[in-house]
């Protein structure tokens, strides 16, 4: 692997393993506050039960996204220092709020933890509230900052320096508003589709059946709602994307050659070199019609760029096929359990739609990840589109293979022990009734 | 830009204060294999926000990038190995310490947990030692058409000069975690364990800055004679009279703490003298300055405002959450 490549591929594990735990972040304290919510109301205490076991996850799992966190802030300068020494100054606002948004979360889960007993309930719930609220605006933050990435904004480059910087400019740049609402309802759907697939589990396999059914009752209504949003909003993602970075959407769609009424492409496998995908169904004029509102709007192919100007087409092409084909099953799944709770079916008792979760459980993840490969790998060759290469970012220092074998190693103990843990306490909430 | 630089120094100071109480708890843990039930007491009192301490480095690393850019690109290139070493630490010491905390059976893995635990907990004081050595003498320049590994990115950390500042951190936060623990028990026999740490501790910190200074000042990093200014001679006045205070005082838990607060701000403060104006110089004769590599204006009057914000922000609930967690003995739960 080349030394740029060393370095690309260490940045996307650890953003990639970081995103897991944040997404959890974000949605887990919401679910635990829900269902205080309703304990408090109704005073059943399988409610309190579901609440202070989706506390333990959400205390396990915020730590390793802490330290996770904390190990980005510092990489984005180990490996890109020239890209960190221009865009310090001009994309480091939402970073500054950021870092307060997950200070006041740890605060607040930690007077959720400790406050059993000691603390008014109706506030205890507040502080549940909180931790949820304060990881979801932590997030929307991160976002803004690769937003900018994206959509650079709030500075003039002159000879390859910065200046007139705003930083407020920079902070609210174009691309950050759909980025940050469709990365939101992806870790609502990621986190509630992983935790409905363990608790199938326990109800397939384990003694406490009540309790999983109740956590399921929670989590697929969530599922089903995100579920039901997410494409709408992948679609004005899209055609933000087609206006803003053109080569992007066209090595989403592997679309090589400019035309009018472009046929949308599904599944297939792009060749570069021939500029052609190789067994592809293909739908005449409706990617023009997702971009532009428009059968007949001309979409510009990649031909149209300088060919060091692509970004990497087959990882792109495959990953948004990835995202959109789990996306669309997601919106089916959430359709079929809204009609079913308005009919009063017992979708959960099922055997095979406890089976079917289970399966299901990696692929909200799956789809999460997927889509970051779009927008960041769709983003290569930049660092910061159309101002800054990633090649003329990353560091001198040489020798990274190790670094990222230390690095992918350390996460994968973590990510074990994270699991275990997680799956040890399922074990006893599931054993006793 | 000043203003920034306070700031800086701010969140330097809490983050040693706070974070390195924190791995001070390790350092300490270490030395208590004698004691499993003051280890365990140790190991709740770190409860609370664990690891959210890291927040401060967090925000040392923010205000770098976002407000001395050149600085932060800098560091991260000569410091690659040991800011990555301190990294693995940080990482491995708070996952572990929440691991053996929520593990339902942590006996069975407990060896585990507490030699990792552990270890982590010394190997990022170690790093920072290292780290702040580096910054005392002029780095080699770096030409990216000939790249030198370890002339480059081992040498200027692997020093004499950088054991000495590892032994001094270590103790440090040691001595600062001791400090903070001895005020949290009730029992004579035990306190009278951490009081002898406390001493141990303070001793390898009182010899293990002298070495720092002499070592430095024959190498030429410090100046002890006559170019001391005198802010550094009246912040080391201060840190040596706590001393005699301290022994007067140690049955008033928070006086006790905030003459060991009031010992590292000097010392922190003391270096930051030291170094100013530069963050960093080089074997050509040019130097990262204040001055010369922050960031422009517009860029530190939002920086300076967000942190404001942030801080007020913060603070009453961080103070509520301390409230809280200290009236906590008596409720079980």
């Amino acid at each position: 692997m080349s030394h740029l490549m060393l370095a690309r591929v260490q940045m996307a594990f650890s953003l990639g393993f970081h995103i897991i735990f944040a997404s959890i972040s974000m949605v887990m304290p919401f679910l635990m506050a829900w269902a205080y919510w309703r304990y408090l109301k109704k005073g059943d205490g399988l409610d309190l039960r579901l609440t202070k076991a989706w506390m333990k996850g959400s205390a396990i799992l915020f730590a390793t996204g802490a330290v996770s966190g904390t190990v980005l802030s510092f990489q984005l300068g180990l490996l890109w220092p020239e890209f960190m020494e221009h865009a310090g100054p001009i994309f480091g606002m939402p970073f500054s709020l950021e870092g307060a948004a997950f200070f006041l979360e740890a605060i607040f889960l930690g007077l959720f933890l400790y406050g059993w007993g000691r603390i008014p309930t109706k506030l205890h719930l507040f502080f549940g509230i909180l931790v949820g609220l304060c990881g979801l605006v932590s997030g929307i933050l991160v976002i803004a900052a690769n937003g900018w990435m994206n959509a650079p904004s709030g500075f003039d480059w002159v000879n390859g320096q910065a200046q007139n910087i705003d930083p407020i400019a920079a902070m609210f740049n174009r691309a950050w508003p759909l980025q940050a609402i469709h990365m939101l309802v992806a870790a609502f759907q990621a986190t509630t589709l992983a935790a409905a697939g363990l608790h199938a589990f326990g109800l397939l396999k384990g003694k406490s059946k009540p309790f999983h059914k109740r956590a399921l009752t929670y989590l697929l209504p969530i599922f089903a709602i995100s579920s039901l949003i997410q494409p709408l909003i992948g679609d004005l993602s899209a055609k933000s994307v087609a206006k803003r970075q053109p080569e992007k959407l066209a090595a989403m769609e592997s679309h090589f050659h400019t035309e009018k009424s472009a046929a949308l492409i599904i599944g297939g496998w792009p060749d570069e070199e021939a500029q052609e995908v190789k067994g592809a169904i293909e739908i005449p004029g409706l990617l023009s019609f997702l971009a532009f509102g428009d059968f007949n709007a001309e979409v510009q192919g990649l031909e149209e760029f300088p060919r060091d100007e692509w970004p990497p087409v087959l990882p792109t092409h495959l990953s948004f096929q990835i995202m959109v084909g789990l996306g669309s099953l997601f919106a089916l799944l959430g359709v079929w359990v809204l009609i079913a709770r308005y009919k009063k079916w017992d979708l959960t008792s099922l055997p095979w739609f406890q089976k079917l979760l289970i399966l299901l459980t990696p692929t909200g993840f799956i789809a999460l990840e997927a889509g970051w490969i779009v927008t960041e790998v769709g983003r290569q060759p930049w660092i910061i589109y159309k101002i800054m290469k990633t090649k003329d970012a990353v560091t001198a220092v040489s020798g990274l293979e190790w670094s990222l074998w230390i690095i992918v190693l350390t996460y994968l103990v973590l990510g074990f022990f994270s699991f275990l843990l997680i799956y040890k306490w399922f074990q006893i909430e599931s054993r006793e009734d | 830009m000043y203003m920034t630089l306070a700031f800086l120094l701010i969140a330097l100071v809490i983050y040693v204060l706070f974070g390195g109480a924190d791995f001070g708890g390790g350092i300490l843990e270490a030395t208590l294999w004698k004691h499993p039930q003051l280890r365990k007491k140790l190991q709740a009192k770190l409860a609370p926000i664990w690891e959210a301490n890291h927040v401060w480095l967090i925000a040392i690393v923010v205000i770098l990038f976002v407000g001395f850019p050149k600085v932060y690109a800098s560091l991260s290139s000569y410091l690659f190995v040991p800011i990555s070493l301190a990294l693995l630490g940080i990482v491995l010491r708070g996952s572990f310490f929440t691991f053996r905390k929520y593990d339902p059976n942590p006996q069975s893995r407990q060896n585990l947990y507490g030699i990792l635990f552990q270890s982590s907990s010394f190997l990022t004081p170690i790093c920072y030692g290292l780290i702040t050595a580096t910054l005392l003498a002029p780095l080699p320049v770096i030409d990216k058409s000939s790249i030198h590994f370890y002339s480059l990115f081992i040498a200027p950390w692997l020093s004499i000069m950088g054991l000495l500042c590892a032994l001094f951190v270590l103790t440090l936060f040691g001595y600062l975690a001791a400090i903070f623990f001895y005020g949290e028990l009730n029992d004579p026999a035990e306190k009278a364990i951490i009081e002898s740490r406390i001493k141990w501790f303070f001793g390898f910190v009182f010899v293990g800055g002298g070495l720092v200074l002499t070592w430095g000042a024959k190498m030429g990093f410090v100046d002890l004679g006559e170019a001391a200014t005198p802010l550094q001679i009246a912040l080391q006045l201060i840190a040596f009279s706590c001393i005699p205070l301290m022994f007067i005082l140690r049955h008033h838990v928070w006086k006790l703490r905030l003459l060991a607060g009031i010992q590292v701000t000097c010392i922190l403060t003391g270096w930051f003298a030291t170094q100013f104006p530069s963050f960093m110089s080089f074997e050509d004769g040019t130097s990262l300055t204040v001055q010369n590599s922050s960031a422009p204006e517009p860029t530190l009057f939002w920086l300076n405002l967000a942190l404001v914000i942030v801080l007020l922000l913060v603070l009453p609930p961080l103070v509520y959450l301390y409230r809280v967690f200290h009236h906590s003995d008596s409720v079980v739960e």
